[in-house]
């Protein structure tokens, strides 16, 4: 880890709809160094992908607006320079994606698709002449994307390889389809990866070898990842930190370790809590639900559903990001500054908890559902 | 099931269409009300005359009988005699079709290579000017009738502006090309008869475009939809993702899947314009096929009625399987076993 390698910094963006105006984020701050997996974890619906497509620049726009904020990559401003953001996202950026059964083009083999994406890619222009000639079917690298893409797939367990190229998605399943996306991630060698929820669409099984081989090629690579998921589990798997998501904030950032083993956010307990455990479940959830974002709760965004938000404060005051520790923040007003750190934890454990009246005394930390 | 069993199917299902067709028009010919006989000699012919014609025709036997031997001349490629021309209905379609052939075949040509590319600019700027434009123009083209249009064009770019010949097939030119195909452009460009090929072209130009007006707003409008669904899709996103050029995303994923709508209507609209040429001929006089048709109905020639229904049904039955064949290809979802999506 020599730096960070992606920076997003206070970013807000809002949506138009029927509706109305939707703040759907409100000052995110992400970091992902060097070499470093990141796993964003959240509810659906928390923004997670909307952070996600602000990064790659294919947020629809209207009816999405940044309307503040700034993403560096390696140093350069990718919001306020379009080409720039065409480059890193073509050359260095890549992404794979939830659903494999929709993200493949079903009318096309799997490897036209690969050579595309091999050639084209890093927002250059094609001329009519070429759009001919690929509809032709010549390519002038041919043989070596050909190639390149063999051994992706190879690398990726996929059996028979050079046949499954000539394949249409509908001729695989979708433990395949997902080892193609994954592969055709890769094809571009980028370092910088983001995997919106790759393993939410398959079952359980599958989910962990291709957990597994993503893995394998991240740390093979030495790529640096966000990995996105609202999966506590497969966070807790793959990631080095963690970001806490809660209705377009990011509420605590800490390493792997530490968030399962002292969750400091009432929200990252109750997450937490949220997991059932071979032992039984006692927990009983967090009540309600992501909050409306045309009129997000003033003060704290969680304080409607916190047991342990305070009156006067919570629901009033604007939260911000208090640093505790090493490499440890957490948006919560029992931290403020001022308040000593050890007494604001026992609050926490203390007061936001989410189980019957004469449960076992909070035991964080036994998450994972494998 | 492979892409030739897919074909195979297709192929097959043809034959059935066709003789249901046949066993209709040929029936419909003969039930509906008239005299062909009697229209045929004129008023003055005796009665013994009229019943010698309808004995020879065969018309005093059953239908089912008719229809047999009709159809076991139909495969020697005897159509009957056409009681207008007086020669085998046969004889007069190898000379008319080809001209209805050509005339239909290139405005299809045009609409698709009109209409497509006015969708898929409509469907990429939805809602934007280009898209009102292309919008404005295919309202047009289906408000507006053929023959008027034609007629429109004629005074324009003919008689106005002397551009191009106002009707007829060919001018004067020498040598007059062999007929082989009988279309014109082709056999022209065989025996490498370029004054021939340049004046046949410009006689079919003004017809061409005339007939292409309707289903290129046909297809302009189908494509814009289906393209705008498309676009939608989740794969488009993940190209755009991976910073695939816009144009190549368009003309090669998006508008491959969204053809085989289009393709249907395709199929739909060249029976339509084998039907709707009839006008245009008139206008252009176009010795085509329709005016043919028509000529036929009118004074009851039974036999030149089935033989171009037949023809046109036919043409139908053949464009509808290339499209079929064509759909297979565009998608190839339609042929493989299993899901769908």
């Amino acid at each position: 880890m020599t730096g960070s390698l992606l920076d997003v910094h206070d970013l807000s963006v809002s949506f138009d709809t029927y509706e109305g105006r939707h703040d759907v984020l409100d000052g995110v701050d992400l970091t992902v160094n060097e070499g470093e997996t990141v796993a964003l974890v959240g509810e659906t619906g928390c923004g997670k992908s909307v952070t996600a497509r602000s990064i790659m620049g294919t947020l629809p726009r209207p009816p999405g607006d940044i309307t503040s904020g700034e993403i560096r990559y390696d140093g350069a401003d990718l919001l306020a320079d379009e080409a720039a953001h065409e480059r890193v996202k073509g050359d260095e950026m890549s992404m794979i994606f939830q659903d494999p059964m929709t993200y493949l083009s079903p009318v096309y083999p799997v490897g036209s698709m690969m050579a595309d994406v091999a050639t084209y890619s890093g927002g250059r222009d094609a001329s009519w002449w070429e759009i001919l000639k690929n509809l032709l079917g010549h390519r002038a690298d041919r043989e070596a994307i050909r190639e390149r893409s063999v051994e992706l797939l190879d690398r990726m367990r996929i059996p028979d390889p050079e046949g499954t190229l000539d394949r249409y998605p509908v001729e695989l399943s979708g433990g395949m389809r997902q080892r193609v996306i994954i592969a055709m991630a890769l094809i571009n060698e980028p370092d910088f990866l983001i995997a919106d929820e790759p393993t939410t669409a398959l079952d359980v099984t599958v989910q962990n070898q291709i957990l597994d081989l993503l893995r394998e090629r991240v740390e093979e690579r030495d790529l640096s990842m966000l990995y996105i998921t609202h999966n506590l589990g497969v966070a807790r798997e793959i990631a080095d930190r963690i970001c806490i998501m809660y209705a377009g904030e990011i509420v605590e950032v800490g390493r792997t370790e530490d968030i399962f083993d002292a969750p400091l956010h009432p929200y990252t307990r109750g997450l937490l809590e949220s997991i059932p455990k071979l032992t039984g479940f006692e927990g009983t959830g967090i009540d309600g639900q992501i909050p409306d974002y045309t009129d997000p709760p003033s003060g704290c965004r969680f304080h409607p559903r916190c047991p342990a938000a305070m009156e006067g404060t919570c629901d009033v005051e604007p939260v911000e990001e208090y640093a505790v520790g090493d490499d440890r923040t957490v948006a919560c007003h029992l931290y403020e500054d001022g308040m000593d750190f050890e007494d604001a934890a026992a609050i926490a454990a203390d007061e936001a908890t989410y189980r019957g009246e004469d449960a076992q005394p909070a035991e964080a930390g036994v998450g994972g559902e494998r | 099931m492979g892409y030739r069993d897919y074909l195979i199917k297709r192929g097959l299902s043809t034959i059935p269409m066709f003789l249901g067709l046949s066993v209709l028009i040929f029936t419909l010919a003969r039930v509906i009300p008239g005299r062909p006989a009697r229209l045929a000699l004129g008023p003055r012919a005796t009665d013994e005359a009229v019943q010698q014609l309808r004995r020879q025709m065969g018309l005093n036997d059953p239908i089912w009988q008719q229809y047999v031997e009709y159809m076991a001349g139909l495969l020697q490629g005897d159509l009957g005699q056409s009681l207008i021309s007086e020669r085998n209905v046969a004889t007069d379609l190898v000379e008319y079709f080809p001209a209805t052939f050509e005339l239909t075949t290139l405005a299809m040509l045009i609409a698709i290579f009109v209409g497509v590319p006015l969708g898929v600019v409509a469907g990429q700027h939805k809602d934007k000017w280009p898209d009102n434009a292309s919008r404005l123009f295919s309202f047009f083209n289906v408000s507006l009738p053929p023959f008027w249009a034609g007629i429109l064009l004629q005074l324009l770019v003919a008689f106005q502006l002397g551009w191009l010949p106002s009707t007829g097939r060919i001018g004067d030119v020498s040598p007059m090309p062999v007929e082989t195909t009988g279309v014109l452009l082709v056999d022209s460009l065989l025996a490498a008869n370029g004054a021939a090929f340049v004046s046949a072209a410009q006689h079919l130009i003004l017809p061409a475009i005339t007939l292409s007006l309707a289903p290129m707003a046909d297809i302009a409008r189908m494509t814009r939809s289906s393209f705008i669904e498309e676009y939608d899709k989740d794969y488009v996103e993940g190209l755009r993702t991976h910073g695939i050029p816009n144009r190549l995303i368009a003309y090669k994923y998006v508008l491959r899947k969204s053809f085989a709508s289009t393709l249907t209507i395709i199929g739909l609209d060249y029976g339509f314009l084998l039907g709707s040429a009839f006008v245009v001929e008139i206008v252009f006089s176009w010795p085509g096929m329709a005016s043919y048709g028509v000529e036929a109905i009118l004074q009851k020639d039974m036999n030149a009625m089935v033989g171009v229904t037949l023809v046109v049904g036919a043409s139908f039955l053949l464009v509808n399987f290339v499209v079929d064949v064509l759909y297979g290809f565009f998608d190839p979802r339609v042929w493989h076993e299993g899901e769908s999506e």
